[in-house]
């Protein structure tokens, strides 16, 4: 199956399980479609699974990227807090901070390719010291009898992608690499470390969005050519908006609005919606062929926009072949997604363009249950609570 | 009236399913003038697509929680016909089965099943009321009056049932059952609505 009726090679997850990670002990996410709304009560994992699936495709390769990703409104990969010394930077990745047991995510996609990431913390001082002993004290022998002095014990976090035979029959051999987190606080990293599964972006719910970077991603914008069609969309917010250009500013690279008044003005200044709906939709044409993930989509725009925004996304996303996994705690935004996936008939069979998934707690465990448009039409028009 | 939710602390745990709002609004008046508290009323806004609606149903947040469930629907023209739509709903739903009306289907939750007017003959909701305001003056005027019509049109003993029940209460100055209802225009005393303030109960 494929994004596009014109046959390319689009690809989708149709199903994630993830494992003793942060509030799951064991999540199934099932069927994905193509466009995904997490909804569910605060506080049961819903920003999780946009973390979950941020992590397995993650250019662990490039650690430097993964330090500099955001997450939950922080500047980077959740690393704090912790207690330095006592707990590793990571231990609040794993279920209940029970580092001892291993974390696993494992996606499927529409092909029917399964890639697991298997996250182990490595306790054992032994097996700690024959693992990255040869990184940190390069050229020296190890020595059985030999412990870490008092306190300089580093944190070794284990990520192994399991090793898999392909449909066509292609041998993928397992890759194991190690993140090691010195008491002195500097990383370091050895092995083959997993390489990201497909491009992914994420956008927090409530950081400040880096102009700087934005612009960037607005340069592929230009390359492409689809600028005209971004500022088609962002009429929807500023009517008035005739262009959209960057311009070099002491503090880098900024987005400027051309709104007819005789001066730009920055993107910034015309509100949190256009500057927040610019950001989706130039990500959406940045995570080509991948992963587009946003917590809090609702977030800034009024309720009157939000089917147009859903038109917007859809286009964007289809024509980049994106994936989009989105969380929200809006019912109008759910509606207007539904009514808007409803009246489009879509390129794909029903319920594989767009699901609603609500994320719920059940005692230990959390589950996700599915909507496809028409299931969620049914609900909405009887009243049933979906979220 | 229909906004009930599932998150309503008088509605988690036991639920029942009504055809539409002018069931919704007469159980619920019967509700109150019998005191039954705690049970979640939900409109389905028509049987059909039954099976869907109720899977939705128990998709919805919140369901988990229910322990019963209740399904109130008419015979209409064939008691058989529809107890056969009813279970087969529910099985399409994942719900228990019961074996038979008014027998309670063990499970998560449990599933109890009332088909107007009498659990066994042909017929809708509309006729036990008719039951009961038998001795009404004013059905003195109704039954000539649909006999007039049902000598002119051609319907079924349902439609029929439903002629009169809205002739008569709309001699009352109602439009339709439920605001009759709302209006104390039935007395809920009486012997016909015995079997369904029992299934209400007994949910």
């Amino acid at each position: 199956m494929t994004f596009e009726s014109s046959g390319t090679d689009g690809r989708f997850i149709r199903r994630a399980n993830i494992s003793h990670f942060r509030g799951f002990k064991d999540l199934i996410l099932e069927p994905l479609a193509r466009i995904n709304l997490i909804a569910g009560l605060n506080n049961v994992g819903k920003t999780a699974v946009l973390e979950a699936l941020q992590l397995k495709n993650m250019p662990f390769n490039n650690f430097m990227l993964v330090l500099n990703a955001p997450v939950r409104n922080s500047p980077n990969w959740g690393f704090q807090p912790f207690m330095r010394g006592v707990e590793a930077p990571w231990a609040a990745w794993f279920h209940r901070y029970e580092v001892s047991q291993p974390i696993e995510i494992a996606i499927t996609t529409n092909n029917s390719e399964t890639s697991t990431l298997r996250l182990r913390n490595l306790i054992d001082a032994q097996e700690i010291q024959e693992k990255v002993a040869p990184v940190l004290f390069p050229g020296q022998p190890i020595v059985d009898s030999e412990v870490w002095a008092f306190g300089a014990q580093p944190h070794v976090l284990e990520l192994q992608v399991p090793g898999k035979q392909t449909s066509s029959g292609f041998m993928i051999p397992q890759t194991t690499g190690y993140i090691i987190f010195e008491q002195s606080g500097q990383l370091r990293v050895s092995g083959a470390l997993p390489q990201a599964t497909m491009p992914a972006i994420y956008r927090p719910s409530r950081a400040d969005g880096n102009p700087n970077e934005l612009a960037q991603l607005f340069g592929q914008l230009v390359v492409q050519k689809q600028v005209p069609e971004l500022v088609e969309s962002l009429k929807m917010m500023e009517p008035r908006l005739k262009d959209i250009t960057t311009v070099a500013t002491p503090i880098g690279a900024q987005l400027y609005g051309d709104i007819g008044i005789g001066h730009q003005m920055p993107l910034k200044l015309m509100g949190e919606g256009t500057e927040k709906l610019t950001s989706l939709l130039v990500d959406a044409a940045s995570a080509r062929d991948g992963l587009l993930l946003i917590d809090e989509i609702e977030n800034g725009f009024h309720y009157s926009v939000l089917e147009s925004i859903w038109a917007s996304l859809d286009q964007a996303t289809r024509q980049s072949r994106v994936q989009l996994v989105a969380t929200t705690h809006s019912l109008e935004c759910i509606a207007a997604a539904q009514r808007y996936f409803s009246r489009d008939p879509g390129l794909l069979p029903s319920g594989e363009d767009f699901r609603v998934f609500r994320v719920e707690r059940d005692g230990e465990a959390v589950k996700a249950i599915g909507f496809t448009a028409e299931e969620l039409g049914e609900a909405l028009e009887l009243g049933f609570e979906v979220r | 009236m229909s906004t009930l939710k599932w998150g309503d602390a008088s509605a988690q745990r036991k639920v029942l399913f009504v055809e539409g709002d002018d069931e919704f609004r007469a159980i619920a008046a019967l509700m109150q003038d019998q005191s039954i508290s705690g049970l979640g009323l939900r409109d389905l806004h028509g049987r059909t697509n039954l099976g869907e609606k109720l899977s939705v149903a128990r998709k919805a947040s919140g369901f988990s929680e229910v322990q019963s469930v209740g399904i109130l629907c008419d015979a209409e023209q064939s008691f058989a016909v529809s107890w056969s739509n009813v279970t087969g709903a529910l099985e399409v739903a994942g719900l228990s089965v019961p074996a038979a009306p008014l027998s309670r289907a063990r499970g998560t939750p449990d599933v109890t099943v009332f088909i107007s007017p009498d659990n066994s003959g042909n017929g809708v909701f509309e006729d036990i009321f008719l039951d009961c305001m038998a001795g009404d003056p004013h059905m003195g005027c109704v039954e000539p009056f649909a006999s007039c019509i049902t000598g002119m049109v051609s319907m079924n003993a349902a439609h029929e049932s439903k002629l009169k029940m809205q002739a008569l209460v709309a001699s009352k100055g109602k439009r339709l059952i439920g605001e009759a209802a709302d209006n104390h225009v039935f007395d809920w005393s009486h012997i016909a609505f015995r079997p369904l303030i029992e299934f209400l109960r007994t949910l």
